[in-house]
């Protein structure tokens, strides 16, 4: 994800994509936002591709991006259905000074931040970048802005590998990334798998949507993020302290030659 | 104050801000002209290249765009800093120069023979850091163009022994391996690491041994003649007696056999101005900043000099 901008496919459906078509039934109704490293909104479009959709984005600063979808005009169920879908990523470049947090009244919005959040916690800046099989992934779930403690979040990985953690008094619930990488071919340590998480939390409310009433208000989240291979599946350090050592001792030798003869050829 | 101790003690500050000025909310930004590894985790400031290598890695319609912009930006700043301190980045304030330089110091003090190159060998390998120059700009640009693998994303940066080697300064290891992952990765990373090897074999017993090879070195050259700082030489003075030769950690020969040129900034030349401090004849050599003369030798300098030699210095 490069400075400049790029494409980011959207999708409906089950995660792990099954072999039935995707359910993109709900996604011409959702609305997208990028949220930039200088704090500030923007309206993303959302296209038609072969089929699906996408949403296609610029990026002119360094640092922290995140995209946001919400849809909340469905009811099921007697529940209304607050949909959020995240996207995490980093540019290169010059990382902007953050604004003053107007980021204006939207959709699915309060008070310039989303309603039902999950996003991710990072330990280092490094770790922004790009996540590793066998990182440890932290995540937060805020409802209104506050930390929203004993929710349950579901890990699921490409191949349907789940796993389901409760958050702590400070929205806080933690998941270590398992190898989940498979690919055909030769290795290739740029190819990533998809991990989603999933957050849910309902609230009693009553009203009525086209006609529809609820007696709740479920919220849904999801935050997707690929997960690359660990590089100690093609990283060795063991190695590298060799080469050097064997290096260091090959010049020593080297230069204890080269010094022996040049006193030989004086002294002759 | 003794120069080689003022920069003896500059380089120190230099490499502390450097390496570890993100821990004091230091940040001079990745577009200095200096060996300050943008791999350090909190580097109080990084080494143009890797910049310079990503944003040249695109389609050529994208740089009439921002990515122009940025890459003019990129270029105009780091020319202004070489402008203003010329080769002064490499002898005062490259923390991987200062690196080498204690390993010289290790050296006199175990005193360990120094080795040299020969002349003809010397000029031979000369264009290796303009060729690296060539090869960090052309093969991003075959990436963003050619189609050429990512592999070989900010090629020198991984062939650099900078990046393995600087960031084990602050307890980090992860730079510090080959990567097995692609041909390219292999190769480049193996050459890293086999450049760390030499860094601590061939740095002890050459001073400044990879500077001669350093593709800054060659971008700084740019500004050779229209650096701020300059070293000057009086070639009627000069009585070619050899001191500012030997004296010259990257062993510039015209520094001694120059007669005619008065601007001796050459295409080696790090402005350490051991060269000044080493000169017995008053006023041979000067180094000027802005056409105004902030060193001039002296037959003081060259006393002190012989005083340093006789306490067992380095000659």
């Amino acid at each position: 994800m490069g400075m400049g901008g790029g494409k980011l496919l959207v999708r409906g459906g089950d995660f792990p994509p099954g072999p039935s078509q995707a359910d993109n039934a709900g996604i011409a109704g959702t609305q997208f936002w990028l949220e930039k490293p200088d704090n500030s909104v923007m309206s993303l479009g959302l296209d038609k591709k072969r089929g699906g959709y996408k949403v296609s984005y610029a990026t002119g600063q360094g640092g922290h991006y995140r995209i946001v979808g919400y849809n909340g005009n469905e009811v099921r169920n007697g529940s209304r259905l607050h949909l959020f879908s995240f996207y995490e990523f980093m540019a290169h470049g010059d990382k902007p000074q953050p604004q003053p947090g107007e980021r204006g009244d939207r959709r699915g919005y309060l008070d310039g931040r989303p309603v039902f959040e999950l996003t991710r916690v990072y330990d280092s800046e490094r770790g922004r970048f790009r996540s590793r099989a066998g990182d440890r992934a932290v995540v937060r779930v805020l409802f209104r802005g506050q930390p929203a403690s004993d929710v349950p979040v579901t890990l699921t990985t490409a191949r349907n590998w789940s796993k389901t953690a409760r958050t702590d008094a400070s929205g806080n619930a933690e998941f270590t990334l398992i190898k989940d990488v498979f690919q055909d071919g030769p290795f290739d340590k740029n190819r990533s798998s998809l991990f989603m998480l999933k957050a849910e939390h309902t609230e009693p409310a009553t009203g009525q949507i086209s006609g529809i009433g609820f007696e709740q208000e479920r919220y849904v989240a999801t935050l997707s993020f690929p997960v690359y291979p660990d590089s100690g599946e093609w990283e060795s350090k063991r190695m590298a302290f060799l080469v050097a050592f064997a290096t260091m001792l090959a010049a020593a030798t080297a230069i204890g030659i080269n010094r022996s003869r040049n006193r030989r050829r004086q002294r002759s | 104050m003794n120069v080689q101790r003022l920069r003896l003690i500059v380089q120190l500050i230099s490499f502390v801000i450097l390496v570890y000025g993100g821990y004091f909310a230091i940040d001079f930004g990745s577009r200095l002209p200096t060996f300050s590894c943008a791999f350090v985790e909190g580097n109080g400031g990084a080494c143009f290249l890797i910049s310079l290598q990503h944003q040249l890695a695109r389609p050529l319609p994208a740089f009439l765009g921002s990515a122009g912009i940025k890459l003019l930006t990129t270029i105009g700043i780091v020319a202004l800093l070489a402008i203003v301190l010329n080769k002064a980045w490499c002898g005062w304030i490259c923390p991987f120069g200062f690196m080498q330089d204690l390993i010289t110091k290790l050296r006199n003090a175990l005193d360990f023979d120094l080795s040299r190159l020969s002349w003809a060998a010397g000029r031979r390998y000369r264009p290796v850091k303009y060729i690296l120059l060539a090869l960090l700009i052309l093969l991003p640009l075959a990436i963003g163009n050619l189609g050429l693998s990512r592999d070989f994303t900010a090629p020198f940066c991984q062939l650099c022994p900078a990046r393995p080697l600087m960031p084990l300064l602050v307890g980090d290891l992860t730079e510090f391996h080959i990567d097995f992952s692609s041909l390219p990765g292999l190769i480049l990373t193996t050459a890293a690491i086999v450049l760390v090897g030499l860094f601590f074999t061939a740095a002890f017993v050459k001073r400044r041994f990879l500077c001669s090879y350093c593709p800054m070195l060659a971008f700084l050259s740019l500004f050779d003649k229209i650096g701020l700082v300059s070293l000057k030489k009086d070639g009627q003075r000069c009585t070619r007696c050899g001191n500012c030769y030997r004296a010259c950690p990257m062993e510039i020969r015209e520094i001694e056999t120059e007669k005619q040129k008065t601007n001796l900034v050459t295409q080696d030349c790090i402005l350490c101005l051991r060269c000044i401090e080493s000169c017995p004849e008053s006023k041979a050599l000067k180094a000027t900043f802005a056409g105004l003369p902030i060193l001039t030798a002296s037959e003081e300098g060259f006393l002190k000099r012989q005083q340093k030699i006789s306490r067992g210095g380095e000659a």
